[in-house]
């Protein structure tokens, strides 16, 4: 969908609070929308004429072996290395901690050469247990979902198309289980690329690993079944290839990314927030981007009817989104809902979101965001470098002590004002397992390991120091403070940057055993561009990226800006 | 036979900071000679020694002489954020220079660092000036760190390296991941049970 004329804009409007913005339940409620990592990637593939090419193929007749997809930017040449081997089913496991995948592949900064490819498959195929080389800008693997795998083939081979239901309710034909970058396990620091324009937003390098990987799995598709059927075989429908994204299992490794990264946290919350608030405070828009939106809003209710989930809260909460929508799409019914011509009145989308705020579930009124920012290219699409950001590491020790205590009780009366004494809010702790150095959430009472946690249990720290501050020389600098009181030094951290970046902390206790980290899972999921979450514990959920965007050989303008709530219509049934 | 290893600023910077947590120090200034240690990396200036020798240092004792790796970046937030010059005795002087340099430029200060030797360091918005000969990076020295805005011309201007891996020694890379391994726990099936992240089966 091409994105309006810039309207006229009153003066800009607030943007939505910290204190509304910042809590997990409304961040766990978040959806892919234009700003997301994904959909910038695909625009400036488009608008660049990035040519994407298999440039090697050296896979045999059962699928193993290795390929090299090629996407070629005006500047760069980046080669994804594929690797395919056969395992057995007990080995096919997406929890970190595997050993063995389906695929495992690098994205490598360059043309690979065949003395590169040989040291790779030493390498990328055992992942974190191979050295890998600096060349490398990440480091992935993805498992075949088997069922559908083999049921794309045996329709294709036999001169038939996939089941649509069934190409709707798996969404992918490989999932991915890690996609690693910034310098882990010997590939490169993202200073190599950092200064690249294709590179600079936020990570872009990670999203190109995965479409490509998306390429892959489509070609393999359509390798196999060739051989498997010969002159009979079909070639996949484009309206299927597209709705094949990549799937991915996330777990908890994602979640302590939003509580180590507070610069980019804010970054990306506030970019949110600051292009709602230009959308919002347009004055009027014309009957076209009226339109669009309403059209929008039909879309996104047949992509919900689509969305199915195992999880009990999440089909709950679905079924609430699905008649919050359909109430959303009665505004737009003259005569019962708004005015005809409503986009002609005072501010229209304020009113609307005003009306979806007084009404709606967090869940709807989020999606509601991402409907609402998806015309309006033209004038948000420039933030997006904004998303990306240098974290400062230092404090600015001039502050006072009594200007500490200020900032806290002006930021932090959400964790001052929880009661510690309860158990309840200590009941969890985050700790890193030995096993592959992965996250885990534990229960303090219950298990071993609260004396190696992570330092998450924010409103614990702000009211220790708190006490501490209170005890001293209030015109003391924080410098003189941190040299006599070093323990605090992690979340006086936190204090001074949140005090600068307000989008930085998330305003919920994250070892109260009430929370969900898979809300914060999900918050950074949307960022991603991921759809169709599919929760399968407060611990981890599958998502699909790139599920509607367009193949590598239809990057135009209008298929890569307009592919948001994708869906497979009921109609592509069987062919 | 010396087996080196390349790194990555970013596999520095992590697995420092776990090491100085798993001595035991608060994650604060842990994180702090994380960073520092990779800006050290970023400058081609020498850090993992050092770090082995302090970390080995810390296990062992908790009083003495400060640690630039552990209160390097505290000390210059001080003396950046007063008037008055910060005075005292400090081991790993290298890491103090790298949290001058770090302050000078996301605060836009400038800091001279001196010695029994006269000035030893210098750091402004604009780079960081480390003197002919370099430093001796373990010892303790008697040093003065003070507000100044000009780089003495004694000193030589240090370049941050185009690449962003470092090859440093192997031993001393195995040794530091033995500390960092101090903040992980054990894996238990129950553990592994109920609370785990990502995972499932075929599908």
């Amino acid at each position: 969908m091409r994105a309006s004329a810039i309207p006229q804009q009153n003066a800009l409007l607030e943007l939505r609070p910290p204190t509304d913005v910042m809590r997990l339940q409304r961040m766990g409620s978040y959806h892919p929308m234009r700003l997301s990592f994904s959909r910038q990637l695909l625009r400036r593939m488009a608008a660049e004429n990035w040519l994407v090419t298999t440039s090697e193929w050296a896979i045999d007749d059962r699928g193993f072996g290795h390929a090299v997809i090629t996407a070629k930017t005006p500047n760069h040449t980046y080669s994804l290395v594929a690797f395919s081997q056969d395992i057995n089913d007990e080995q096919r496991s997406d929890r970190v901690i595997a050993e063995r995948w389906d695929t495992t592949f690098s994205l490598v900064d360059g043309v690979v050469d065949k003395a590169a490819i040989a040291m790779m498959a030493e390498t990328i195929t055992k992942q974190e247990a191979g050295r890998q080389s600096d060349d490398q800008l990440t480091m992935s693997r993805a498992n075949k979902s088997v069922r559908m795998f083999n049921h794309v083939i045996d329709r294709l081979a036999s001169g038939r198309q996939p089941d649509a239901t069934m190409v709707n309710d798996i969404g992918y034909i490989m999932r991915t289980t890690a996609v690693y970058g910034n310098g882990k396990f010997g590939i490169a620091g993202r200073e190599r690329i950092s200064d690249r324009r294709e590179m600079v937003g936020a990570f872009q390098v990670e999203m190109l690993t995965v479409y490509l990987i998306r390429h892959f799995s489509l070609a393999l598709i359509d390798h196999l079944a060739k051989i498997k059927g010969g002159d009979m075989t079909a070639a996949l429908d484009r309206r299927y290839a597209r709705h094949f994204g990549i799937g991915n299992a996330t777990g908890l490794g994602m979640a302590p990314f939003l509580v180590h990264h507070q610069g980019l946290l804010h970054c990306w919350m506030k970019t949110r927030e600051q292009a709602l608030a230009i959308v919002l405070s347009q004055s009027t828009i014309d009957a076209e981007a009226g339109q669009m939106i309403a059209d929008l809003t039909a879309r996104a209710l047949k992509y919900t009817a689509e969305w199915r989930v195992d999880d009990d809260v999440q089909t709950g909460r679905i079924s609430q989104l699905e008649l919050d929508l359909k109430t959303i799409s009665a505004w737009f019914d003259a005569p019962t809902g708004l005015n005809e011509g409503w986009w002609q009145g005072k501010m229209p989308l304020k009113t609307l979101m005003d009306k979806a705020n007084a009404a709606l579930s967090l869940e709807a009124v989020e999606m509601f965001v991402s409907i609402l920012l998806e015309p309006f290219g033209a004038l948000i699409d420039d933030l997006t470098p904004q998303m990306s950001c240098i974290e400062p590491s230092s404090i600015n020790a001039k502050t006072t002590v009594a200007q500490t205590i200020a900032m806290i009780r002006r930021d932090y009366n959400w964790a001052t004002a929880i009661d510690l004494n309860d158990p309840h809010e200590s009941e969890l702790f985050w700790y890193t397992s030995v096993a592959k150095l992965e996250p885990r959430l534990g229960r303090r009472f219950e298990e071993d390991g609260a004396d190696l946690e992570m330092p998450f249990d924010i409103p614990h720290q702000i009211q220790a120091v708190m006490s501490s501050l209170l005890r001293v020389n209030q015109q003391s600098s924080l410098a003189k403070f941190m040299l006599s009181h070093p323990e605090h030094r992690y979340i006086l951290r936190r204090i001074t940057t949140n005090a600068a970046l307000p989008y930085s902390e998330i305003k919920d206790n994250l070892v109260a055993g009430s929370t969900r980290p898979i809300d914060m899972l999900r918050c950074k999921l949307s960022f991603f561009g991921a759809t169709k979450f599919d929760p399968k514990s407060d611990l981890w959920t599958r998502i699909t990226l790139f599920q509607g965007a367009p193949l590598a050989d239809e990057l135009n303008f209008d298929l890569a800006d307009g592919w948001a709530f994708a869906q497979l219509h009921r109609d592509a049934d069987d062919h | 036979m010396l087996m080196i290893i390349k790194l990555s600023r970013n596999e520095i910077r992590a697995e420092v900071e776990k090491a100085i947590r798993g001595v035991g120090v608060d994650w604060g200034r842990a994180k702090d000679g994380g960073v520092m240690a990779a800006y050290l990396a970023g400058y081609g200036l020498p850090f993992i020694g050092e770090i082995t020798r302090q970390l080995d240092e810390l296990n062992s004792t908790a009083n003495g002489t400060r640690s630039a790796l552990i209160d390097g970046m505290i000390i210059t937030e001080l003396a950046a954020s007063s008037n008055v010059p910060w005075s005292g005795s400090v081991k790993a002087i290298g890491f103090l220079i790298a949290a001058m340099g770090i302050v000078a430029a996301e605060q836009n200060h400038g800091l001279l660092l001196s010695d029994e030797g006269g000035v030893l360091s210098f750091a402004d918005a604009g780079g960081l000036y480390v003197r002919q000969g370099g430093f001796d990076g373990d010892a303790a020295s008697d040093i003065t760190l003070s507000a100044e805005m000009i780089a003495p011309k004694t000193l030589i201007k240090c370049h941050w390296l185009a690449s962003p891996a470092a090859s440093i020694s192997l031993d001393y890379w195995v040794k530091l991941g033995g500390y960092a391994s101090r903040t992980y726990v054990e894996e238990t099936p129950e553990k592994r049970r109920r609370g785990a992240g990502g995972g499932g089966d075929n599908g």
